[in-house]
């Protein structure tokens, strides 16, 4: 667990979505609606995230400092517009500090006897 | 990627959506939404149409959710800063609309109370089809399912054993394919009762297409289906599991007796194979025992040329159904090249599975949903039509506030503001509407139209009514407010308050008012056409008896009657006992009952005749039958004789035929003396009677040829009983299900029904889509009455002053009531001329739900523009009536 009087508390417990966002950014950079694709693909085609709900949260997350936009890397065809998001330091150790607690969780639940055995 | 690929009204309207939102958020990430739902809509398009409407209903739930929030955001930010940001002063105009609603409190309430009604329609229906036609597949990658048919032309067909084996190995779009066949089970055992269970037969890499996993143990081994390496194992179901065996975790290695034969457990499947998941109900939805297909009772059925299975395969990721078909079709023609006699002329079809299953009901669902967007529209046209006329009444304080500074674009948005509280406030109304009327109309629905249980408004029903409402407002509101906002104010304000209707104005209003009637007459056709067609098909004759008939269905399990003699001896022994049972006046048996969704058919050859070229064998509808057979049913003999007890297993097989039958084999001939050959089975069977046409599918089946052969010479594990009673049918039930045990104690019986809920069964859906669509056309009418009589009204208010002068100067009563209804009917004339050609092309929509009358049946035409037209007239004689009673001195005296 992180240390206790980390300022990453603060930012604790993270939206389902800010969860899903930081996890789509874990392994690069990507734009909103790459961020929504891998966002189905990694849940079997269950977490559609919506674009309202998508932007919202990355304008709250780029406030908070815990993503931030890149130049973009425009590929050949790609929009004009078309903006990157990257995780910042802060942002890399948020998720962490967030999937630690919900490890945390799933422990209690496990030896609660609400989970199956491991 | 660009968002030019999709059509611009898409485009723009997510623009407007876009709007919701703060303006500062829409210049931060605007033009990224844009672009990202581009890309969604893209993708969804090519799902097809029902994937579009829900990525619209999700889309305007997601504005609907989060404008809101962040409106409320920006306004906090704001109240630190700088003031006056968009919010305070939608807040100002939210207030102000809340006022001058209140001080019209007649006008807020239709209004609220007209759109309501629409929403509330609309979102009865769109619960349907959201239930019906937008719910997924319980399944993984649900998209990648199809079912392969083959099809010689005409409607699809089953598939062969080998062929589902040269297509899997030939194939390459697909990841897996599998074998189902659905066929009940006897179930029996020591410590159960005889029972008949939902069974399918399938191929162990069926599971692995719908990507099901065993909830317990495990399901088939490949080795374990195959036919020559078969095992006498069974996967159950996990609700026969609960139901039956109280989730005993014990259940695995338990035996059972299927169709008669014991039986391994090995697994118990996910709940995701339950019934009660209506429109997937009857394919393998439902299935409560799963068996090898290698022990198909019908023992001939996996040979070449016999089509009794249906495949289901898993697409490859990415690979588009068309490009299956291309492959699988490239796999058939080398069959057809390699197997001419039985492949010839036989083609694939890839039907996406979800599809498939929504086959039968989507077009009724989508006229309903057609049908309830015209309602909608129709309460649009009359509310704008209120609108337009308050904001004739309201010009005074308008041209004030414009006189006083607001701009134009401020008096739009606080007129939009009034038209978005009433359509809200109507969105509330109709969403508690919807619900109570989605509670009607499963109760109107019968059960055979096969509405889901879990029928509701859950959170899409909500996304679209919310959606639905908020677009209702803009349609409403939008051209009224940009109507009322450019008043000329000098004139106004000279005037002294009174209204001046603009010549425009009056036009914009009398074109509203001529396309509500022209929707209303579009509704009232289609329903006249929907009512016609039911009352044909009640008096539509099936060719048989209908009274006081019961049938009923049972299955003899092989492993008990494995010679044709037993099942002979059975058939006779439950017929002797079952004639002797109190109030059965004949009975019989038969193969499939009509009307019951079961059937046969196979292709045939006529003795003498030249061999017809392969693929291109005339096809008949089978049947096997019972001496007595056609007495029982009421159907005639029209030549020869009945299937009678002589034509037993040593006598020639003799058959009877339909009158079309013999029309079509033997033109111009006798058909009596005739020979005839089925299919896969090298026998010649004599015509010995010729039977009247019998509707077997549907009372919209064309005549078909159909051909009967008796029970003794023919016997086949299924039959139905048929019995003539002579009193309520349900009533001898009993006594024939004992008549049958007494024979055979552990032999179940299924489907007791009565012919006449048989035919109900038959025509529910008919009947209910009708029923439906003429409360629709009713609800329209009235609404488009309210229309044109408000517009009446409101001539005759307009011209009260000129009236009075025109009476004054010696008009009578009589003509001012012909120039109001004079004016009033030629609206309704140009309404009925566009509603008559909106019907024309808008009925052949329903061309395949009609029976027994043309989509542009003339008398429904004339009737429907007599009913509006009376109606017309009558909303125009009222406001008329008064005109005529304007006393000229009073109205004179005004001035």
């Amino acid at each position: 667990m992180p240390d206790r009087s980390s300022p990453l508390e603060d930012f604790l417990p993270l939206r389902p979505v800010e969860f899903d966002i930081l996890l789509a950014l874990g392994d690069g950079e990507r734009h909103g609606y790459a961020i929504m694709q891998e966002a189905l693909r990694r849940s079997d085609g269950r977490l559609q995230l919506e674009p309202g709900t998508l932007y919202r949260a990355l304008r709250r997350m780029r406030e908070a400092g815990l993503v931030t936009e890149t130049a973009g890397r425009g590929q050949e065809g790609d929009d004009e517009r078309r903006r990157y998001y990257r995780l910042t330091a802060l942002g890399r150790r948020v998720a962490a500090a967030e999937a630690e607690r919900m490890a945390g969780l799933v422990l209690t639940a496990r030896t609660r006897g609400l989970l199956g055995k491991a | 990627m660009t968002p030019g690929t999709i059509p611009a009204a898409a485009r723009r309207a997510y623009a407007i959506l876009l709007r919701a939102y703060p303006r500062a958020f829409r210049e931060d990430v605007g033009a990224e939404m844009a672009a990202a739902f581009a890309a969604r809509y893209r993708d969804e398009a090519a799902l097809g149409t029902a994937a579009l409407a829900a990525l619209w209903a999700r889309t305007l739930w997601d504005t609907a959710r989060n404008a809101a929030p962040e409106r409320l955001a920006a306004r906090t930010r704001t109240r630190h800063g700088r003031t006056g940001g968009d919010m305070d002063t939608l807040g100002q105009d939210i207030r102000y609309a809340l006022r001058a609603l209140a001080q019209q409190r007649a006008f807020a309430i239709v209004a609220v109370l007209t759109i309501a009604l629409g929403v509330g329609a609309n979102t009865a229906i769109f619960s349907v089809v959201n239930a019906m036609l937008l719910q997924p597949l319980p399944y993984p990658a649900a998209d990648r399912l199809v079912v392969l048919w083959t099809t010689t032309g005409s409607g699809n067909n089953a598939v062969a054993w080998p062929e589902y084996l040269d297509w899997r190995a030939q194939s390459h779009a697909f990841e897996e394919m599998g074998v189902w066949r659905g066929q009940s089970v006897t179930l029996t055992g020591a410590d159960t009762e005889p029972d008949r269970a939902s069974g399918a037969f399938v191929t162990a890499s069926f599971f692995d297409v719908v990507g099901a996993q065993a909830r317990l143990g495990r399901t088939f081994r490949p080795e374990e289906t195959e036919p020559t390496t078969t095992q006498p194992v069974t996967v159950i179901s996990h609700g026969l599991w609960t139901r039956r065996f109280g989730a005993d975790p014990g259940i695995l290695g338990r035996t059972l007796v299927l169709n008669g034969q014991p039986r391994t457990v090995i697994g118990v499947v996910g709940p995701e194979f339950e019934g009660g998941r209506a429109p997937f109900d009857g394919w393998f939805m439902g299935t409560e025992v799963w068996l090898p297909v290698a022990d198909f009772p019908n023992a001939n059925g996996l040979a070449r040329g016999q089509s009794e299975l249906l495949v289901a395969a898993r697409l490859r990721p990415h690979t588009t159904v068309a490009a299956a078909q291309a492959d699988l079709s490239l796999v058939a023609r080398h069959l057809e090249q390699a197997y001419p006699d039985t492949h010839a002329r036989r083609a694939v079809v890839v039907m996406p599975l979800h599809e498939q299953l929504v086959a039968d009901v989507r077009p009724a669902l989508l006229i309903l949903l057609g049908a309830v967007g015209l309602v909608l529209l129709i309460a649009c046209a009359n509310v704008a039509n209120l609108l337009l006329a308050r904001a004739s009444h309201r010009q005074r304080e308008l041209a004030l506030r414009s006189a006083l500074g607001a701009g134009r674009r401020r008096l739009v948005a606080q007129l939009l503001t009034e038209s978005m509280v009433l359509a809200l406030a109507a969105g509330v109304l109709g969403a508690a509407l919807g619900s109570f009327a989605l509670r009607g109309l499963v109760a109107l629905v019968p059960a055979s139209a096969g509405l889901p249980a879990n029928l509701g408004i859950d959170r899409t029903v909500l996304a679209f009514t919310a959606g639905l409402s908020l677009l209702t407002g803009m349609v409403f509101g939008l051209l009224p407010a940009w109507q009322a906002s450019r008043p000329d104010l000098v004139a106004v304000l000279r005037e002294g308050g009174r209204s001046v209707g603009g010549a425009a104005r009056r036009r914009f209003r009398d074109g509203l008012v001529v396309a509500e009637i022209a929707l209303s007459l579009v509704l009232l056709v289609g329903a006249g056409l929907l009512l016609r067609s039911v009352s044909a098909l009640q008096g539509a004759d099936p060719g048989f008896r209908t009274d006081r008939l019961l049938t009923m269905e049972f299955r003899l399990p092989p492993a008990r009657y494995p010679q044709p003699a037993q099942m002979a001896a059975f058939f006779r022994a439950i017929l002797e006992r079952m004639r002797a049972v109190p109030g059965v006046e004949s009975v019989a048996l038969v193969r499939a009952v009509p009307f019951s969704g079961n059937g046969g058919s196979s292709l045939y050859e006529i003795e003498g005749a030249a061999p017809a070229p392969p693929g291109r064998e005339p096809r008949t509808q089978t049947n096997i039958v019972s001496p007595g057979y056609f007495r029982t049913m009421g159907i005639p003999i029209l030549r020869g004789r009945d299937v009678e007890e002589r034509d037993t297993a040593d006598a020639t097989p003799v058959a009877v035929v339909s009158a079309t039958f013999a029309r079509t084999a033997w033109p111009g001939q006798d058909a009596l003396g005739k020979r005839v050959r089925f299919k896969g089975n090298d026998r010649w069977w004599t015509v010995v009677g010729v039977a009247g046409d019998v509707k077997h599918g549907s009372f919209t089946d064309a005549p078909a040829p159909q051909a009967y052969t008796p029970h003794e010479q023919d016997p086949k594990i299924f039959a139905c009983v048929v019995a003539r009673t002579t009193g309520d049918p349900m009533a001898a039930a009993d006594g024939i299900r004992r008549a049958i045990w007494s024979v055979d104690a552990q032999q179940p019986v299924w489907k007791v029904r009565s012919m006449e809920a048989l035919l109900a069964g038959a025509r529910g859906p008919a009947r209910a889509l009708s029923i439906l669509i003429a409360m629709f056309a009713a609800v329209a009418l009235v609404l488009a009455a309210v229309g044109i009589y408000g517009v009446m009204t409101y001539l005759v208010a307009q011209r009260t002053r000129e009236i009075g002068i025109r009476m004054a100067l010696g008009a009578s009563a009589h003509t001012v009531v012909a120039m109001v209804v004079g004016r009033g009917l030629a609206l309704t004339l140009a309404a009925t001329v566009l509603g008559i050609a909106g019907a024309a092309a808008l009925t052949r929509t329903l061309a395949t739900l009609l029976f027994g009358v043309g989509p542009l049946d003339p008398l429904t035409f004339v009737a429907a523009a007599a009913v509006l037209g009376g109606v017309a007239l009558l909303a125009c004689w009222l406001p008329a009536r008064r005109a005529a009673r304007v006393d000229p001195v009073v109205a004179l005296a005004e001035e």
